[in-house]
């Protein structure tokens, strides 16, 4: 008995199109796996930087709050008393006033022009 | 029927179906009628609201001094159920947290899984828990965050600045009246977790951000302040008196700049204090003013034009009997003017230009220069005195009220009213906040000046300084109240006390002494008021006690504001210019 000789013929289109199919679809799915995985490592990146920053913050709030209580009022005062720093006398004839000169005032109420004369009337006393 | 192929293959194809539509409908059953109570159980376990705290805003002083601020702390909290050796575990905790063993391991227990261990506890403390925990390998233990109040100059300024209780709520002073704006709004964030209670940030859902409070700055000047709180502190331990006030405003914007009472607490501990000591006397105390309120009768005769300043009274030589009782001067006059009336303090002389007036009259100028009504001022609790109509005065409310009796007010009150008379004649309302601002230092309230009405005439104003002015110089009630260099202005008081179970209390006093300064310009108004001072008998007076305490305030605010003096007796100044003397605190030869 004669053999036949006739073979399936392979449909390379059809398996191409599968196989790219298939490959798209896992592609896709590899796609999505990996992208999630990446939201997932940004979303821990970025709790990270949000934890950091928030520790930052907190240490910036302790630093002001100590920078608030070294120089409070209160606190220099206490300084003060235990000598770390001094208050000097000034007198009042060491200290310059420039104000508007009463005499030409008296003349003038209302100067007119752009300079007008002062004078440190301290000094007359 | 015929048990062939054929009816087996029905049987089965039917049991199939069948088995396949209750599958079918427990699924929709499953998704659809019972999908909210499912959605609810998942959200339950994964989702969660997660609350932002807002930061609760600052108080500043007006040169911006942080009087009020948060510093960070954190909540140690154990779960039982994750420690695996406990006894370790509870060692470090008590070590660091400086707790007894025994308390740490009695509240760690494996079925507990949320116990807090410690409140308040540093940042520094719990770096060196979580090394030691992450050296040990030891899980369970995790650190909250909280924040707690600091103000960083304790007592000072206590009874403005209040504190907050254990809700973070403010309980005194501006903590409590800006409560909502320091508070600001908390914030939340949806958040989705996975089985270990891990958040995943991806699936973070709604989100609002926190808003933070507004930081208030204060009226009040730190060097004033500090002025005032140290001649309050030497003025209650010389004179050991019940309670002492003392108030500084400017009289042409009504801005507390200054203000103090004794006995006072730390805001920082406010569990240690009495309710005695936490009382804003300024506000909360109703008292007789005294002479100083002649001030009123004086200011509305000259304004309604019953007298004239020149216009001589008839003072009785210090025995006036009205109603079936004596009213009496503490020194015999004859005639004096409308202007000596003030100076000299003639109780008969303020009650006949009361009488003059007439009660309806001198009523209405009482309730225009603010007493019987609250000033407004941003002070929790805040009193409105005590003011009766002239339908329930006595007899003699006419001759007693002028003279600051029968009549109740705040010392805050009188400051506001000689305010009007310093500034011109009006009523202006008092201020302690001045600003609010966000975080990024942008103005979110401005609080001007208001003024709340006229009162009284510049030109009677200007009458009533003039003799406000004598009774500072030779021949006044208050000559101790001088402030060398400068020129001032004010009235004494001295008012018994009131016993609360009615009537007076025999030799207790309340002194005072309200004034402003410069006299020709005046900058600041200042009142010192003394409740039962411990003086020698007969010298417990508004002139020679609350009087110096005034001039010592005064004298300093004037040359802490740098105003030119106007007298050429004026010595050296001594200005706050600091200079290091060596950093081990010891003073260079």
């Amino acid at each position: 008995m004669r053999r036949r000789t006739v073979t399936n013929p392979i449909q390379l289109g059809s398996i191409c199109r599968t196989i790219i199919i298939v490959g798209s679809l896992a592609l896709v799915a590899l796609c999505y796996v990996g992208i999630k995985h990446q939201m997932q490592a940004l979303g821990n990146y970025q709790k990270n930087l949000e934890r950091e920053l928030d520790d930052v913050r907190t240490r910036n709030q302790i630093v002001s709050a100590h920078i608030a209580e070294l120089t409070s009022t209160a606190s220099l005062r206490r300084q003060m008393d235990a000598g770390r720093f001094t208050l000097i006398q000034i007198s009042d004839r060491q200290i310059v006033r420039i104000g508007p000169d009463s005499d030409l005032l008296l003349a003038d109420p209302a100067p007119s022009g752009p300079l007008l004369p002062v004078v440190n009337e301290m000094a007359r006393f | 029927m015929k048990w062939n192929h054929q009816t087996r293959a029905v049987i089965v194809v039917g049991v199939f179906a069948l088995a396949l539509t209750g599958f079918s409908w427990r699924l929709i059953h499953v998704q659809v009628v019972q999908h909210h109570e499912f959605a609810r159980h998942a959200a339950e376990h994964h989702l969660r609201k997660d609350i932002i705290h807002a930061r609760r805003g600052s108080i500043r002083d007006a040169r911006g001094e942080v009087l009020a601020e948060n510093l960070p702390v954190r909540t140690v909290v154990a779960d039982g159920s994750l420690i695996k050796n406990m006894p370790a575990v509870a060692e470090i905790l008590s070590r660091n947290l400086v707790l007894p063993l025994e308390e740490v391991e009695g509240k760690i227990q494996a079925e507990r899984r949320y116990v807090i261990i410690k409140r308040e506890v540093s940042e520094e403390a719990v770096l060196k828990i979580r090394e030691e925990l992450i050296l040990g390998e030891h899980r369970g233990v995790h650190f909250e965050n909280d924040s707690i109040r600091l103000y960083p100059n304790g007592t000072m300024m206590c009874h403005i600045l209040g504190f907050m209780n254990f809700e973070r709520q403010g309980v005194l002073g501006v903590e409590k009246s800006m409560n909502d704006y320091l508070s600001g709004r908390d914030g939340y964030r949806w958040i989705e977790r996975d089985r270990t209670g891990k958040e995943l940030v991806p699936y973070r859902g709604l989100e609002k951000a926190a808003e933070d409070g507004l930081t208030v700055q204060l009226t009040i000047d730190m060097g004033l302040q500090s002025i005032v709180e140290s001649e309050i502190d030497t003025a209650f331990a010389n004179l050991n008196p019940r309670s002492i006030t003392i108030i500084l405003a400017d009289p042409h914007t009504g801005e507390i700049r200054a203000l103090a009472n004794r006995p006072q607490f730390d805001p920082n501990r406010p569990g240690e204090a009495n309710a005695e000591s936490q009382k804003n006397r300024a506000v909360l105390d109703m008292v007789e003013p005294g002479s100083t309120f002649k001030i009123v009768v004086v200011s509305a005769a000259l304004n309604e034009a019953t007298v004239r300043p020149e216009t001589l009274i008839f003072c009785e030589n210090g025995n006036f009997s009205y109603g079936g009782r004596i009213l009496k001067d503490s020194r015999p006059h004859g005639m004096l003017s409308v202007m000596d009336v003030l100076v000299k303090s003639s109780n008969i002389g303020s009650a006949k230009l009361a009488m003059q007036m007439g009660e309806r009259r001198f009523y209405e100028y009482i309730r225009r220069f603010g007493f019987g009504e609250r000033t407004g001022v941003e002070l929790p609790g805040e009193i409105g005195g005590l003011v009766h109509p002239p339908s329930q005065w006595d007899k003699l409310s006419i001759t007693r009220i002028p003279m600051g009796h029968a009549i109740c007010a705040t010392p805050l009150q009188l400051v506001m009213a000689m305010s009007a008379i310093a500034n011109g004649g009006k009523l202006m309302m008092p201020r302690i906040v001045r600003r609010l601002t966000d975080s990024s230092g942008r103005t979110a309230l401005d609080l001007g000046p208001a003024v709340i009405r006229e009162v009284i005439t510049p030109e009677t104003a200007h009458v009533v300084q003039r003799a406000l002015q004598g009774v500072t110089s030779e021949g006044g009630t208050a000559r101790l109240a001088r402030v060398e260099g400068y020129t001032v202005a004010g009235k004494t008081g001295t008012a018994q006390r009131v016993d609360p179970n009615g009537g007076y209390t025999p030799n207790k006093y309340v002194v005072s002494f309200l004034g402003y300064g410069p006299a020709e310009n005046p900058a600041l108004t200042c009142m010192v008021i003394i409740d039962d001072a411990s003086t020698p008998q007969g010298s417990n007076y508004g002139g020679t006690v609350a009087a110096p305490i005034f001039s010592q305030v005064m004298g300093q605010a004037m040359k802490y504001l740098d105003l030119v003096p106007v007298l050429a007796s004026a010595t050296d100044t001594v200005i706050p210019r600091a200079k290091v003397v060596s950093s081990a605190g010891r003073k260079k030869p």
